[in-house]
């Protein structure tokens, strides 16, 4: 039977999406999927979703609203990605994600919640059939839609080098290690070299500008442009070439992660803090704009690291939640990249308020 | 060395025990106060949750009086509480402090080696052969287990018994004359002696006390700081509670965990809402509800610090409880802003409504009062109130 399925446009879904909806065209079902999150959007998942979450949440809701109210749809699928990297988790939101819609969102058609493991190939094809039988399609059909989407998953995603995991220099993963294997589901581990940025790719074309600044957050945040305002194209407009966590390769990141006393486990915030921790040793960026949602749980941990391990590298911290008022972050974009300007035409050493910090002599 | 360790409860007591018993010097933070938290939420992240900046005011006082070793229990994520050892040993190098953190982990990175390793950081100096200091650890699980007990026994007495006020004094005094004892020996016998004297005080079965169940984040339900003392509240009041968090059942917890053997029931009953372990104690609190459902309480306070990441899934997902078996759940958030008046005005505004449920469905009438229709035909109305006061 032909089955309409939904797939809301929030979370990971740049990263995700296309995955899903290859594979569900390639089952032989219809799929819907929400638009662009927009204030109607917002508004929606606001009403339904539980007032504790954070933004990306509640669009999530909102998107899933959205389906429901629009998409005609006979299934809606909520993905439930429990690891992208082995023994590494996201959030514990993505985790229950499933119920809290389930229960949050009222008059909603069945959810395939299946959860995701997305760090070994078994994982995806537990996934794949687990979904397939829920569908009533065969499991070898399961396979192969399986197999395609993944291949075109790769495909799209080689503008920001995808790695099949043969070159990966840390692949650790069971069931992938082979060659033969692993061409026949090359399971893309790195997750932020697909998040990257099709839509930030141009503007990062850093020659003629007058500062470089890395734009870190969780993707959903750094990627949903209605969600932050569009904050890279403001930055953008002026004068920063935007770098993202995209731009630093895996091996960089394991090296920088190594030296905390503790191995973080999640996977989104440890490309960021490496990221960041790396564009700060390198000298490659001059500042860092660090986009989080209010009361995420990671970034309060995250920015914290963070912080620590780019001493004196400015750091603007943009929380945003559904409050949020596009002047107060115009105001504070313009004041972060006037104090950049500033410190490239004074020097690094000379605060705002007129001593050197090491000399603690004046400065004027 | 001077061993310090964070306040949760009256774990101070067991560790206490284990640290005389084994002749480690050590220093037990003082009590949390507001000062603490205050103390402690200066030097935290702003957004960080409640447990974190307790934690590190009573570190951060013991350090005052003299400790150089931090021992905490870790995990292994998605919950915040991984992270813990990691953002307070930034914190305290920034403060200038330099001390050891020894974390208690029983993760897979860790495993059993490591975890061992880490204890005989502590242990390795102590004059005494391997038997007897498991047995001294055991000595002092065992003894975690009795003070469990006796507060969760003077916790369902206070609302039977006939002098207001004798499980609370019972219980407090028996905690604080352990503090003065040296030795899991001697603190056990304090305890014992408690135990004895709440069973003999004057009880009136006549009574009906309101039953309720406090469910949630683990630190905040344990923590009586935390929580604004809701316990003894419910003491004075002369409401049974029952908490099924308790250091010892996470301790129990924990060494089941590697067989896959832990809170057999808390999986049973959750898994009709919530299949799947997502971190933290979320799963437990959604199974703690029906549990407490099945049980035949009048209801169930949930209670999470601002911001818990777990306890935010549960919370989306309690309300379909409450609907689905009629069973009155309240959530209470709290951190460094919590003000006790509205906080107990809304205890105060659950119970009475719980108490007005119960007047309805015992007198069969539904005319009365505000609350009269609301979800009362439509999803019927607690199976055990039901049964108890059979059928209208």
């Amino acid at each position: 039977m032909r089955m309409r399925i939904g797939i809301p446009k929030g979370l990971l879904f740049p990263d995700f999406g296309g995955l899903f909806e290859s594979f569900f065209l390639e089952l032989g079902q219809d799929i819907a999927v929400s638009p662009d999150t927009n204030r109607r959007i917002l508004d929606l998942g606001v009403g339904c979703c539980v007032d504790e979450a954070c933004l990306p949440v509640k669009v999530f809701h909102g998107h899933v609203c959205w389906l429901r109210d629009n998409g005609d749809c006979d299934m809606i699928v909520i993905p439930r990605f429990m690891h992208l990297r082995e023994n590494e988790s996201i959030c514990p939101k993505f985790c229950g994600l499933p119920e809290m819609v389930k229960y949050s969102v009222p008059g909603l058609p069945p959810i395939i919640g299946v959860p995701i493991d997305w760090s070994s190939a078994q994982g995806l094809r537990a996934w794949a059939r687990a979904v397939a039988s829920y569908l009533g399609c065969a499991k070898s059909d399961a396979y192969s839609a399986l197999h395609a989407a993944v291949s075109k998953h790769n495909e799209v995603a080689q503008g920001y080098t995808v790695l099949s995991e043969p070159n990966r220099q840390s692949s650790r993963r069971d069931g992938l290690d082979g060659q033969s294997r692993a061409t026949e589901l090359a399971a893309p581990s790195r997750l932020s070299e697909l998040t990257g940025s099709r839509k930030l790719e141009n503007l990062t074309v850093s020659s003629n500008r007058e500062f470089r600044i890395a734009l870190l957050g969780h993707p959903y945040n750094v990627q949903d442009a209605f969600l932050n305002m569009n904050v890279a194209q403001k930055l953008a407009r002026l004068g920063a070439a935007i770098v993202t966590d995209a731009s630093v390769s895996e091996t960089d990141v394991n090296r920088e992660v190594a030296s905390l006393f503790k191995k973080p486990f999640w996977t989104l915030a440890r490309y960021s803090y490496g990221a960041a921790k790396h564009l700060y040793r390198t000298d490659a960026v001059d500042g860092i704009v660090y986009v989080s949602s209010f009361a995420c749980g990671i970034d309060s941990v995250v920015v914290e690291l963070i912080r620590d391990a780019t001493d004196g590298l400015p750091l603007l911290v943009l929380k945003v939640d559904e409050h949020t008022g596009e002047a107060g972050i115009d105001t504070r974009l313009e004041a972060f990249t006037d104090l950049l300007r500033r410190r490239k035409t004074f020097g690094s050493n000379i605060p705002a308020y007129g001593k050197y910090i090491s000399r603690g002599e004046s400065a004027i | 060395m001077v061993v310090t360790f964070p306040h949760m409860g009256n774990i101070y007591l067991a560790v206490k025990a284990l640290f005389d018993d084994l002749d480690i010097d050590y220093i037990i933070p003082p009590p949390n106060t507001k000062a603490s938290l205050q103390k402690g939420s200066f030097y935290s992240p702003e957004e960080i949750c409640l447990p974190f900046k307790l934690f590190m005011g009573n570190i951060i006082q013991a350090i005052e009086s003299g400790a150089d070793t931090v021992l905490i229990t870790g995990s292994c994520g998605p919950c915040r509480f991984g992270e813990y050892s990691e953002l307070a040993s930034i914190v305290l190098r920034e403060m200038g402090h330099d001390l050891d953190f020894i974390v208690l982990d029983l993760s897979k990175d860790v495993g059993v080696d490591g975890f061992l390793r880490r204890i005989s950081k502590i242990t390795r100096d102590v004059p005494m052969s391997r038997t007897q200091k498991v047995r001294t650890v055991l000595n002092a699980a065992a003894l975690m287990a009795k003070i469990d007990q006796l507060e969760a026994r003077a916790h369902i007495l206070a609302g039977y018994e006939k002098n207001a006020g004798d499980c609370k004094r019972i219980l407090h005094q028996a905690l604080a004359r352990g503090l003065e004892c040296v030795g899991s020996e001697e603190i056990g016998e304090a305890i014992s002696a408690a135990q004895n004297e709440i069973e003999r005080i004057p009880i009136d079965l006549e009574k009906d006390p309101l039953r309720v169940a406090i469910i949630g984040e683990i630190y905040t339900v344990i923590e009586p700081f935390s929580n604004l003392y809701i316990e003894d509240l419910f003491m004075d009041y002369g409401v049974c509670v029952k908490r099924h968090m308790t250091p010892s059942w996470w301790l129990r917890d924990l060494v089941m965990k590697p067989l896959k053997l832990n809170s057999l029931d808390l999986r049973r009953s959750s898994r009709e809402y919530l299949p799947l372990y997502i971190g933290g104690h979320g799963r437990e609190c959604v199974g703690e509800a029906v549990k407490a459902w099945q049980e035949g309480m009048d209801g169930a306070i949930q209670i999470l610090p601002m911001g818990c990441m777990p306890e935010i899934v549960a919370k989306a997902i309690l309300p379909q409880i409450q609907n689905d078996k009629d069973f009155p759940i309240l959530t209470l958030i709290v951190d460094e802003m919590t003000g006790r008046e509205g906080y107990i005005t809304r205890i105060e505004a659950f119970l009475d409504m719980l108490k007005k449920r119960r007047e309805r469905y015992r007198g069969g009438s539904f005319s009365t009062g505000i609350l009269s229709g609301i979800n009362s035909k439509r999803h019927g109305y607690n199976r055990s109130v039901r049964k108890k006061y059979g059928e209208m």
